[in-house]
């Protein structure tokens, strides 16, 4: 704590600012030239000290200026640098300073704060690396450099331990990596309890890495491309070329099965660099994904749409649309999704016959009835954790409401259930794309509802399936 | 203007944390506040300033504060010199 009260400090500091100030109105500079030459003066001068603690200040007093000298000429992501595997140790991280970590660098994550359900946390889960979230001010004991045990299964982070610890937390995870591997040597097989009820278990994924952990792991298709996780570090709206090409690469890896590409969900905590959007009080129900979508058309969604339509002369495609309240919400993308479709038509590309189109069963109004929906709509994706926070009206991005989000479980399977009943009898096909898809103690109501899939993270495909395959 | 001798009695002297505190302390005060130390000069409210002059543990600085609330400004910064930054 004190650490960041130091940086602050510094960042306060009435002398670096007047100093700079200074240099900006006499000696004409920049404000980053300016600020990099106070800064710099600065660290001479405690260079010259020579003392291995303030030298330590020093990289502080860098760090500090690198950011906002970054800010002011617009480059700034707040990137974090690693050069060697390490766990990152963090109040809080953005899904942006995640990006631009090289993955195989992060051993593990701890976080003072953050919910199950954060889309960092879906990520790092998706890659397999484990993750304390919500840790609590215990990350204020751990310097950089110190010596970590992370123990995800007991909730627990040892600080400094003993080498014979070090040694037995050794073995312990090599156990775990064996009995990894030993699953994933059987996640090709389908997912098939005893008695002989099967559900196709596909993937969640946004990114490369993770359709390729898809594969390995044994993912029967691609039951979730959350597409905005693919630009969430542009610093332009991608254009129609981009999204086909980074979609393409995608679809590549499992090009045989189906995708399910979700439309763009920005907004809330995926905020974008090259769309500044008013702060919004309550974002999570606010203008995102397609209420978003539709309001910048021509710059999100049309080349999206475009793009996918595109790729489905080649691949197994399916449109997932996120965030529909009402029919006309779904009345709406549909015409736009047709009228590309016959666009593209007349400029001569060669299309199959129009991709299915389906939406997220996210919004409580949709999952209480199904009826407005099932005549028009292809097929249906529970996305039970935006369901969830809608139905406890517990935000899944604020770490003291957390404990309402598992509470949720029960009313979920209940809606699931009656939603699955009458889209069965219209021949509408029901996935489940959240949480509760990996949830052990949920699996096996889920199976005798009738659901054609459960779409979950890489990283828990086969884990998943030997669950399934040791059910009655 | 007052001005007292007195030397950092915690174990590290002006670094980071130290200086932190001295600084928010002193930026409570409208007066102007410096820190003297063998030939240097500081501004006592700079957190920077303070750490560049190099206070080791043990070692004297000078307290030199002018300005409408200087005796309160002294004995504040005094207090947190004593109790050796334990805030």
């Amino acid at each position: 704590m004190e650490i960041y009260e130091a940086h602050i400090e510094i960042l306060n500091d009435p002398e670096l600012i007047s100093k700079t100030i200074q240099s900006i109105e006499e000696e004409g500079w920049s404000a980053h030239t300016a600020l990099h030459k106070v800064a710099t003066e600065y660290c001479e001068v405690l260079k010259s000290l020579e003392d291995s603690y303030l030298m330590g200040r020093i990289e502080d007093i860098q760090m500090l200026s690198q950011m906002i000298i970054g800010y002011l000429v617009g480059s700034e992501k707040n990137e974090i640098k690693l050069n060697k595997p390490s766990i990152l140790v963090a109040e809080k991280l953005t899904t942006n300073q995640f990006a631009a970590i090289k993955s195989e660098f992060i051993l593990g994550i701890i976080m003072a704060k953050g919910g199950t359900t954060d889309h960092l946390m879906i990520l790092a889960k998706a890659l397999g690396i484990p993750s304390l979230i919500n840790a609590g001010p215990v990350i204020e004991k751990i310097e950089t450099g110190d010596k970590l045990v992370l123990d995800t299964l007991q909730s627990t982070v040892y600080i400094e331990p003993s080498p014979a610890f070090i040694e037995t937390s050794k073995k312990s995870k090599e156990n775990l990596e064996q009995k990894q591997r030993e699953q994933i040597a059987s996640s090709h097989e389908p997912a098939m309890t005893k008695s002989g009820v099967k559900v196709a278990i596909h993937a969640n994924i946004g990114s490369v890495l993770e359709a390729q952990a898809a594969k390995t792991n044994g993912a029967e298709g691609i039951g979730l491309l959350r597409s905005e996780l693919c630009f969430i570090d542009c610093t332009h709206f991608p254009s129609e070329n981009k999204q086909y090409e980074t979609y393409k690469e995608l679809l590549d890896i499992l090009p045989k099965s189906l995708h399910t590409i979700r439309l763009l969900d920005f907004g809330t905590d995926k905020p974008l660099e090259f769309l500044s959007l008013d702060q919004e009080e309550n974002p999570a129900m606010g203008l995102r994904a397609l209420r978003l979508g539709i309001t910048y058309y021509n710059q999100l969604l049309k080349p999206q749409i475009r793009a996918i339509l595109r790729l489905s002369k080649e691949y197994a495609i399916r449109i997932l649309c996120p965030m529909i309240a009402t029919p006309a919400d779904f009345n709406q993308i549909y015409q736009l999704i047709y009228s590309e479709y016959t666009q593209l038509k007349k400029e001569g590309v060669q299309l199959n016959k129009l991709v299915p189109i389906g939406i997220m069963v996210e919004i409580p109004n949709v999952a209480i009835h199904p009826e407005l929906f099932l005549d028009k709509v292809d097929f249906f994706s529970f996305g039970t954790n935006d369901l969830s926070q809608f139905l406890m009206a517990a935000d899944r991005t604020n770490e003291k409401v957390a404990n309402y989000l598992i509470e949720a479980n029960e009313s979920l399977l209940m809606l699931i259930n009656e939603f699955t009943k009458k889209a069965y009898k219209k021949n509408k096909p029901v996935s489940i794309c959240g949480e509760l898809a990996s949830d052990t103690s949920s699996i096996n109501k889920l199976l005798q509802m009738n659901i054609d899939a459960l779409s979950i993270a890489p990283a828990l495909i086969p884990e998943t399936k030997e669950f399934i395959r040791s059910l009655e | 203007m007052i001005e007292k001798i007195i030397a950092l009695q915690d174990q590290v002297g002006f670094h980071a944390r130290t200086a932190a505190l001295f600084a928010k302390r002193a930026a409570q005060f409208k007066a102007e506040i410096q820190v003297g130390f063998k030939e240097k000069k500081a501004n006592g409210k700079s957190t920077l300033a303070l750490m560049t002059l190099g206070v080791k543990s043990m070692e004297e600085i000078k307290i030199i504060i002018q300005g409408p609330d200087e005796q309160a400004a002294m004995e504040a910064l005094t207090i947190l010199i004593e109790s050796q930054f334990k805030v």
